[in-house]
């Protein structure tokens, strides 16, 4: 279905200059369609639905931007995830609100003419074109390890990224390096941020939407923002949008009445874990990771990971891939606390927050690019 | 068995651990909204879908919120239902996408949600379209 949208060729000149509000008009869609259109729109913004008349008033206004996607070193789990995406016009929101010059896996045309589509895009919007990445990018030996028609992730990132408005760097990959990163790193993988860091790449506005893969409702959201209002949302240090990365999962948890009780799933089928307990002591990274897991949730909205009684991974947070194991538990220090640690955890919330930073603390080479959380971080929660 | 249905499947009691504060605070913002929509004639809305409720809050807030006499549906780009609560000047908007699940959860403190008001435009397509009518004495101009 989504793939008819992508012919891979420049959309007529009458497309591009429709309004979305206009689109949707010639599609039969009413004004109140439109409202609820941007109601939802604002609901996966995360912007308060008071802003609905200004997102109306946008989207009446705005034409499609051009959007070229370039996958790199990476699983299209966030391809798989953006398209699952439940919005009632994601197909409008996607092909309609913008115009997808090249996407890999989603676009009919292949080889030399996929390459001539993004050039002709890079050539025609030359400054006003937004670029969204998923993968990662191998650096090492000359960035031999993945290429595209012959040219290099490298290559082809310096090239399109040169003339581009704005980048948005989709996937946990593209953001932070994500699994190619692992150590040994045998690729030299890095993210987008990395590369304009070291000069590599033209730095431009860059926006980090990180998770394995990212919520599609965050994703959407991000692209509708930037659509709707021409900017970039507000960002943390990391370039993620507060909107969606500004609490902690933690700080969202409904498990949170029993972490602030100290009462701790000990294993994934004793009686606490029944009872929906806390899930810290099984390596819950909630109180680290910074993402909408716990209100936006997955499936439609039907779960999240620590409502189907799994810790959280802290999928969206730098490193975390090499940030120890996903069932070590934090409340379980290894380090000079030992035992006294480990009946402290027992009692409470106080102990369970100083455990959980000695074990952040003990993993230092990865822990040191994650977010620092200390006891009174996590009493203040 | 021909169905995923058929295949009978046997959940575990739901453990609904909130204490429901959630739900009054909802409740105690909604009282301040209707407060300034009386005194400064203001709006105001929340979305419900971007608050972490529990169960036991969605139910609490929609009880105490009760059902009112009005209640309105729009068929476009999915099902929405729009319903006064039995509190005047407090509505629930619900919007549906085309697979019927749940895309916005809206509670508008407002004398009438902007959604059910005809748009101007609209309207004046549609005298235009009247006096069509009027002319062919048909339903439709095809
Ligand atoms: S530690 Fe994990 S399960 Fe426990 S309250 Fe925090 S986020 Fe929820």
């Amino acid at each position: 279905m989504m793939v008819m949208g992508i012919k891979g060729n420049q959309l007529p000149e009458q497309d591009r200059e429709e309004t979305l509000e206009q689109r949707l008009k010639r599609q039969g869609v009413s004004r109140r369609g439109f409202l609820k259109f941007c109601a939802a729109a604002a609901s996966a913004m995360a912007l308060p639905p008071s802003m609905v008349p200004a997102i109306a008033a946008a989207l009446g206004s705005v034409t499609r931007p051009s959007v070229i996607w370039l996958s790199f070193q990476e699983c299209t789990g966030c391809t798989e995830s953006l398209t699952r995406s439940h919005l009632p016009t994601i197909e409008s929101l996607i092909f309609d609100a913008i115009s997808l010059d090249y996407h890999h896996t989603l676009q009919a045309a292949a080889g030399q003419a996929a390459e001539e589509a993004r050039e002709m895009a890079m050539e025609k919007f030359k400054g006003e074109y937004l670029v969204l990445v998923d993968g990662s990018v191998p650096m090492a030996d000359g960035g031999i390890y993945s290429t595209i028609a012959g040219i290099s992730n490298i290559d082809m990132l310096r090239d399109t990224v040169e003339n581009a408005a704005a980048v948005i760097s989709v996937g946990s990959c593209a953001a932070f390096g994500g699994l190619p990163n692992a150590e040994p790193n045998p690729t030299g993988a890095v993210g987008i941020g990395d590369l304009m860091e070291m000069g590599e790449i033209a730095s431009k506005p860059l926006i980090n939407v990180p998770g394995c893969p990212p919520i599609p409702v965050v994703i959407t959201g991000v692209i509708a923002h930037y659509l709707t209002f021409g900017t970039i949302p507000e960002l943390d240090h990391l370039h993620r949008p507060k909107s969606f990365y500004g609490d902690t999962i933690h700080d969202r948890c409904y498990r949170r009445t029993f972490y602030d009780q100290g009462k701790f799933a000990e294993s994934f089928d004793d009686e606490g874990a029944r009872l929906g307990w806390c899930l810290y002591k099984l390596g819950c990274k909630g109180p680290t990771t910074h993402n909408v897991c716990a209100t936006t949730k997955w499936n439609e909205g039907t779960s999240f990971p620590i409502e189907s009684g799994h810790g959280c991974i802290g999928c969206s947070e730098p490193k975390f891939w090499d940030a120890g194991g996903f069932y070590e538990a934090l409340s379980e220090p290894t380090g000079a606390l030992g035992t006294a640690a480990k009946t402290a955890v027992g009692v409470g919330v106080a102990a369970g927050a100083l455990s959980a930073w000695q074990n952040l603390s003990k993993r230092s080479g990865a822990a040191a690019e994650r977010e620092k959380v200390t006891i009174d971080d996590l009493e203040q929660k | 068995m021909s169905t995923l249905d058929a295949i009978s499947i046997e959940t575990e009691p739901f453990v609904d651990i909130n204490d429901g504060s959630g739900a009054q605070a909802i409740l105690r913002e909604i009282e301040r909204l209707l407060e300034h929509l009386i005194d400064n004639g203001e709006e105001g809305v929340i979305d419900i879908k971007t608050i972490p409720l529990s169960l036991h809050e969605h139910e609490q807030l929609h009880y105490v919120l009760g059902r009112g006499e009005l209640t309105a549906t729009l068929n476009s780009m999915g099902k929405s239902i729009v319903h006064e609560t039995a509190i005047a000047g407090v509505w629930r908007t619900i919007h549906y996408n085309d697979d019927g699940d749940v895309i916005a959860d809206l509670i508008e403190v407002t004398t009438l949600p902007e959604i059910l008001k005809s748009d101007l435009t609209d309207m004046q397509n549609a005298l235009d379209e009247l006096r069509k009518r009027i002319e062919t004495e048909q339903p439709l101009i095809v």
